[in-house]
Formats: structure tokens, sequence, C-alpha cells
């Protein structure tokens, strides 16, 4: 059980479910600048977070790949995401 | 194209395992108002939409449903994969279990495969988006019946999550028929189809 | 809410200072007569989402299935037989 691995995928689950809301908003309503300004600060922090966690905890995305120190392969080793946990 | 991120949308942790239920569940996998046929309905009818925002909207949501099925294929799993043979036995699961053991595949709980004519891509934007709009009610109904049979609150609250967003959705397939209906004449919104018989310009 | 590296920076303060009308009028805003003009026969219509709230709790909002209280509508049927 690691704490700070489990708090960091959530503030991602999260972060990343605004974007895909807002995103949607944005679909229909293209031209609403507050949204789109708030959208902007949402996939920043996406970003940050999600190399913040490959760097410490391996790939959640193929592009994150880089961003870890690894002498495996850990897109492929590590446990996916329906065996529970994430 | 698409890329995956190796997390689920929301997270499904389910400790009792259940063949029942995941008998039921699977219907929002492969069966009629499921989250597959959602995902090809929408990246189906994208193509020809002649509006760019219409289109927006038919990629993001096809693609979001495909995490939808992915936390649905999940909880299945989660339900399955530890059955003992006793309990594979006495919950009716045997007639899956045969053809797939615990595998997962994608079918409606009443024993239809999965297949194309659960949804339908007219090549019409009033007609496809209405077809939309009752694909999230649809689906919306299925979560409410999963929700009166299920009371175990790892399966309940991914299955709420999930029912959330078909109404989130409904309200906007109900905004990109509100920005067809701008783009064509009020007076006959029927006069013609404007995925065919006009060019996109 | 947070330890070092990611926080959730809330983006409340910034936007939705003014909330205002995304559309110009909603069905209801219409006359006898200009309804029947804007809003004809033979059709559906839904009304227009205003970006006027966001859930400040993105956690719950996240649970609830979206960050628009507007849009929050939860099941809370049951079966009832005589």
């Amino acid at each position: 059980m690691n704490s700070d691995k489990e708090r960091l995928l959530h503030e991602i689950g999260v972060i990343d479910f605004v974007v895909v809301e807002m995103t949607e908003y944005l679909d229909t309503h293209p031209t609403d600048k507050e949204a789109m300004e708030y959208l902007n600060h949402y996939v920043r922090m996406k970003n940050q977070a999600m190399r913040e966690y490959a760097m410490k905890y391996g790939p959640l995305r193929i592009s994150d790949a880089d961003g870890c120190r690894q002498n495996e392969w850990k897109w492929a080793t590590q446990p996916w995401p329906w065996e529970g946990g994430c | 194209m698409w890329s995956y991120e190796k997390r689920l949308q929301y997270p499904v942790n389910i400790k009792e395992p259940n063949a029942q239920i995941a008998q039921v569940i699977m219907s929002q996998y492969g069966g009629p108002d499921g989250e597959l046929g959602a995902s090809m309905r929408y990246i189906s009818q994208r193509y020809t939409m002649p509006y760019n925002e219409v289109a927006a909207i038919l990629t993001d949501i096809g693609t979001e449903e495909l995490a939808h099925l992915e936390m649905v294929s999940t909880i299945v799993h989660q339900l399955t994969r530890n059955l003992s043979m006793e309990e594979i036995e006495n919950s009716g699961f045997a007639n899956y279990y045969v053809d797939h053991t615990v595998g997962i595949w994608p079918m409606a709980a009443g024993g239809i495969p999965f297949n194309s004519c659960e949804f339908q891509s007219k090549g019409d934007a009033i007609t496809d988006l209405f077809e939309d709009m009752a694909a999230e009610q649809k689906a919306r109904s299925t979560y409410d019946n999963i929700l009166r049979l299920v009371h175990d609150s790892d399966i309940c609250e991914p299955i709420r999550f999930l029912r959330a967003r078909e109404i989130v959705h409904f309200q906007r397939f109900g905004e990109a028929l509100r920005i067809v209906q701008d783009k064509l004449d009020s007076k006959n919104f029927y006069a013609f189809n404007p995925e065919f018989d006009r060019c996109k310009s | 809410m947070c330890l070092s590296g990611t926080v959730i920076v809330p983006y409340h303060t910034i936007v939705l200072k003014n909330p205002r009308v995304y559309e110009r009028k909603t069905m209801q805003d219409y006359s006898f007569n200009e309804y029947f003009d804007r809003f004809p026969i033979a059709m559906a219509y839904v009304p227009w989402q205003h970006l006027t709230n966001i859930f400040e709790n993105l956690d719950e909002a996240y649970r609830i299935g979206t960050i628009f209280p507007e849009l929050e509508k939860p099941f809370t049927g049951r079966r009832c037989v005589k």
C-alpha cells in the first residue's frame, strides 16, 4: 500500500475528469472563453501530474515512458488497471 | 487516432465475486444499450457529419465510451475471476462459462451477441442526433435497472458514475442538435439532408 | 489537500465572477408569437446549458459524475408493488 501513489492516481483521475467534462462542454460551446481558461488550467495540471506519476511510479501513457528511470519496460510489466487499484 | 492511458476513468475495486450480477452488468458492455454500442455509434456517425462542432462531440463522447466499456468489462471481470466451480454451477453462469470460461465476451444479458444492429448510423444529421439522445436515455434506464438490483456499494459506486455520464451526454447531444437546427431553415428542417444533399463549404 | 508535488489548485476563484447567459434566450423567455417562430413544431429542442456553476469540491464532483451541479440528477427510485 503506497498512499502517495494512490493519492496521485486519485488526483489524476479527478483532474482528467474535469478536462473531459470541460472538453465536451467546449465542443458545443466553442466560443466560451471562461471555459477555455478553466480547461487550460486543468490540462496543464494534468500534464504535470502525469509526468510526476511516471517519474515516481511508472508511465500511465507511452508518451511519459521517457520520464521514468527504468531497467525494464514498465508499461508492459506493471499491473493493468482492471486488476484493481486504479 | 487513439492513445491509451493505463488507468480506469473511475476506480473499480470489487471484493465479492457474484456471477449473477456479472451476467446482468454484461449488458452494459455488449448489450443493445451498452457502452460498446454507444462508442461504435458515435464514432461511426462522425465521418459524414458536416459540422465540425458536432463531429467533435461525437469523437469525444465516442472516446469516453471506450473508457466506459473498459470499466464495465472490469466490473464483470472482478465479479467472475475468482468464481469456484460450485458458484458457476449454481448461479446460471454455466452457459456462458462453457463457451468463454471466465473470459470477457461482449453480449447482452439476454444472450444476443454484440452486433451492429444494436446501433444505427443513418447518415442524416438530425436523425443521428436523435438516435444518440435516445441511446443515452436507454443507457441511463439500464443503469437505473441495475441500481435496483445491486446493493454492493463496490459495484454501485462506479455504476452511479457511469449513469451520471449518460445524462451529461444527453445534454451535449441535445446541444449538438441545436447547432444543427441553427444551420438549417427553421421553416422546414427536413427540406434536405445536410450530410448528403449539399457539399460541406 | 496534497503533499509535495502536484497540487490541485482550484480554478473557481478565477472564473465565473460574472455568470452570464451563453445563448441569447431560452424558450421560456419568448412571448407566445416569438416562441412559435423560434421553435416550430415537428421538432424537439434541448435547452442550452449556461456556464453558471461548477462544484467547488472536485473530489465530490468526480464521485457524483459531473462538475456541473445542474446536471446532477441522481436515481432514487425503488419498486413498490401493492
